[in-house]
């Protein structure tokens, strides 16, 4: 842990915030997979924030939630 | 006296409606906007994008792939929150340090016996000190 900045820190923990909130949100679709699963899938999609939000770019509405 | 004749008048009305057809399915949901059924189309293209990415990310986990394409629809269903959420997150993962510590991770976990309860409390403090 030797040369992070704050201001990195302060990323790093940002992303982690986001992630719990996207597990929260996952949660809510009643989608069953484990607490390990849910938090790994989370974290992986917060760091990758930035691709995410260019791929639902193009989604300008909620739909609800619905098995299609 | 005149009710016989109205029996006989028919209303005939042409209604069209969208039906959104994805690899040859056609799915369930009927729109009678064409802007709906291409905006619906949208968001399944998203969550398709979404659970490519991440199969492609390979992670350390138990879901099938039907699992993780109902989350990929679930998030893109969900798109404008997702991305309330994701908004001002800086990419880490590539350029930063931390981001090459965490990237490791299934190689750093393998050894430890039990990771699962540990992580989420070893993470925070860990790349928050210094």
């Amino acid at each position: 842990m030797v040369g992070i900045s704050k201001k990195e820190a302060d990323a790093f923990d940002k992303m982690l915030d986001a992630a719990a909130d996207l597990a929260h949100l996952i949660e809510q679709s009643g989608i069953e997979m484990d607490e390990f699963d849910l938090e790994e899938l989370s974290i992986f999609l917060a760091r990758n924030g930035p691709m995410i939000c260019r791929i639902l770019k193009p989604v300008k509405r909620s739909w609800g939630w619905s098995d299609p | 006296m005149h009710t016989g004749n109205k029996e006989k008048i028919r209303v005939m009305a042409v209604i069209t409606r969208y039906v959104v057809v994805r690899n040859g399915v056609e799915l369930d949901r009927i729109f009678s906007d064409k802007k709906e059924a291409d905006a619906y189309d949208k968001m399944l293209d998203a969550a398709d994008n979404l659970s490519a990415l991440i199969r492609e990310g390979d992670l350390d986990i138990e879901l099938d792939d039907a699992v993780i394409d109902r989350i990929s629809v679930f998030l893109a269903q969900n798109g404008p929150e997702v991305t309330r959420i994701l908004k001002g997150i800086k990419l880490i993962s590539a350029e930063s340090k931390i981001g090459k510590d965490a990237n490791p991770v299934k190689t750093e976990r393998e050894p430890e016996p039990e990771p699962d309860k540990k992580k989420a409390a070893d993470r925070k403090p860990g790349r928050k000190k210094k």
